[in-house]
């Protein structure tokens, strides 16, 4: 009897250490993902000089100030907005229309249109003819250059489509014996009902469309007009990327640089609440069943 | 009872549903022009040079003599070696160090009590994944930088400062590095989610058994994962020729080719970039990765399809 309490003491004892070791290290790694974001913020707070550790050297707005002012950086942020905005919108609407034929059971040639749209995941031209068939539909150095090309986004169609197909078929029913057509039925009906899941996938593709700067960088060569905020930044990075030089000019392009990443992932920061939200409900990566 | 309907043909699967057929027609023209005619681009690998920059994309083709050169290229320009070496290479490294590390992070979430605690530590490191590479990169320039913490501890430490971005031998690491830091916490939720559908009858008939923590965790938490394991290993494998052209573009500089020049910024520099408009050798090599990536991909999807039932599609 006495034996028995004795284990199980250990065994509180074990489980205890156990848990202590397990916050501390979760702690030190949510302190890994933290501090870099607190070092780029000191940074962007500091005056010109040496050794920033996490926690700002002197204090001042001046890089800020300077990234507002850039008529450059507003016109990125502008096209950025853009791109988001319009690239979300006609993807996801285009996305949910497909979605929506697809997720009957008896569409013609329903096989076969989802292969033809997966091909486009595991296969492409590649960089050049990309770009040679970008150029020729005369969208090179325009901002529709990083929309069009990114529209099909094959694994929203088939998380749309999954939760259409979940959708109980009395709903479309009811609608069409009130009259009302596809597209009214899509719009008036499908779409409220769908809206946990659009939201999370229109998140997600905004995200997408507001980090990538791949397309701007092939697409839109020289014309730098149309860059977004993405590639402006990168570029001012690489601008500044003799970091032998210790002149404070040089020294002072890194304070700014930082400003501009601290204001380029305000936006992110704003939804990103949404986003865990959704975590739940949207996001079954890996295995979806086709 | 049940009177099996006979199977609908084509044309009575088209009249039922046409009034959805233009539904799924933006869809398919989208794919089309922007996938499927870049295919048939593929033709510019086989074409000695075309200049595009003088000639439109036929009279350019046209003009171009037919070769196999750029693909004997491949095979023996030593450039192009060490471009495939080193995509391998960070590939390879990238799953062999960052594979495991999500699956222990998600089995030290799934482990905490407090409820606010676990949502705080999930909001912090799934955040990195939402930012873009230039943000990522920029972020590490200063922290990696010659006068940022990392290198003020060596310096602290008697060592001397390095210009760690910079170096070429360090490069790899720092890709390695920084896509675990910004991916690690995000490709925990799969086996966050994974544990969490784990019968709890499990954990409790092992409690009463005096089962330690590491114990649950060795003999129930992780062989109840294992088929999750098993396909996102697979078909992490089947993107072995993927070493991230937008982290590895955003963090190269002139000084960190030798090791750092992976197949896509190469393709890039080579046709797009400032090298030379040499279109045929960049589609010859983006097509030679392409081919090699499909069936990997495709053989990676099979193999999980049949041996665990679930595959990316």
């Amino acid at each position: 009897m006495k034996n028995k309490s004795l284990v199980i003491n250990n065994k509180i004892k074990e489980n205890r250490i156990f848990n202590i070791i397990n916050i501390s290290v979760l702690v030190i790694i949510s302190l890994v993902c933290f501090l870099p974001f607190m070092n780029v913020i000191s940074s962007a707070l500091s005056t010109a000089g040496f050794d920033i550790n996490f926690t700002p050297k002197g204090f001042t707005l001046f890089n800020f100030k300077y990234v507002f002012t850039d008529p450059g950086f507003w016109r990125a942020l502008g096209v950025s907005f853009f791109v988001v905005v319009f690239g979300t919108a006609i993807s996801v609407m285009v996305m949910f229309s497909a979605a929506y034929a697809l997720s009957k059971k008896d569409f013609p040639m329903r096989r076969g249109i989802m292969v033809f749209f997966i091909i486009t995941m595991i296969f492409s031209g590649g960089m050049v003819p990309n770009y040679i068939v970008v150029r020729e539909l005369g969208l090179t150095g325009s901002p529709w250059a990083l929309i069009l090309p990114s529209v099909v986004q094959v694994y929203n169609l088939i998380l749309i489509r999954s939760y259409l197909e979940s959708l109980p078929a009395e709903l479309e029913e009811s609608a069409g014996i009130d009259g009302a057509n596809s597209l009214q039925i899509m719009f008036r009906v499908l779409l409220p009902v769908s809206m946990p899941c659009v939201a999370s996938v229109s998140l997600f593709t905004a995200v997408t469309f507001w980090n990538n700067y791949t397309s701007a960088l092939l697409y839109l060569g020289t014309e730098e007009k149309w860059y977004p905020l993405s590639l402006y930044i990168l570029n001012y990075i690489q601008s500044g990327a003799d970091v032998l030089d210790v002149s404070k000019e040089a020294i002072q392009h890194a304070n700014i640089e930082s400003a501009m990443i601290v204001v380029s992932i305000i936006p992110i920061l704003l939804v990103y609440p949404l986003v865990l939200k959704y975590f739940t409900k949207g996001v079954t990566v890996g295995a979806v069943k086709g | 009872m049940s009177v099996k309907t006979k199977k609908m043909t084509l044309i009575d699967r088209v009249k039922k549903h046409k009034h959805l057929i233009p539904f799924v027609i933006p869809a398919i023209i989208f794919a089309f022009i922007f996938c499927y005619v870049p295919m048939a681009g593929i033709v510019i690998a086989f074409k000695e040079n075309p200049n595009f920059v003088r000639y439109g994309v036929f009279e350019a083709l046209s003009k171009a003599d037919w070769t196999m050169d750029n693909f004997e290229r491949i095979f023996s320009d030593p450039e192009i070696f060490n471009v495939v070496k080193n995509t391998l290479i960070i590939s390879v490294m990238k799953i062999v160090i960052l594979f495991p590390l999500p699956v222990v992070l998600a089995v030290m979430i799934t482990e905490l009590r407090s409820r606010n605690f676990s949502k705080l530590v999930q909001g912090l490191v799934f955040l990195p994944h939402f930012f873009s590479w230039v943000v990522i990169v920029g972020i590490f320039n200063s922290i990696f930088g010659l006068y940022g913490p990392v290198n003020n501890i060596v310096e602290a430490l008697g060592g001397n400062a390095t210009h760690f971005m910079g170096e070429p031998g360090w490069f790899r690491w720092l890709v390695v590095i920084l896509s675990g830091w910004k991916e690690i916490g995000y490709s925990s939720i799969v086996y966050i989610a994974a544990i969490m559908s784990i019968d709890p009858s499990l954990y409790e008939a092992a409690k009463i058994d005096g089962a330690s923590k590491l114990k649950q965790i060795w003999n129930i938490t992780i062989p109840s994962i294992m088929p999750t394991i098993i396909v996102m290993l697979i078909i992490r494998i089947g993107y072995l020729m993927d070493a991230g052209f937008e982290q590895v573009y955003a963090m190269l500089n002139p000084n960190t080719q030798a090791t750092g020049e992976i197949i896509g910024t190469y393709v890039y520099k080579l046709g797009l970039g400032y090298a030379k408009n040499d279109y045929g050798l960049s589609t010859a090599v983006g097509l030679f990765n392409g081919v090699i990536s499909m069936a990997l991909i495709l053989t990676a999807n099979y193999i999980s399809k049949k041996k665990t039932g679930s595959g990316v599609w």
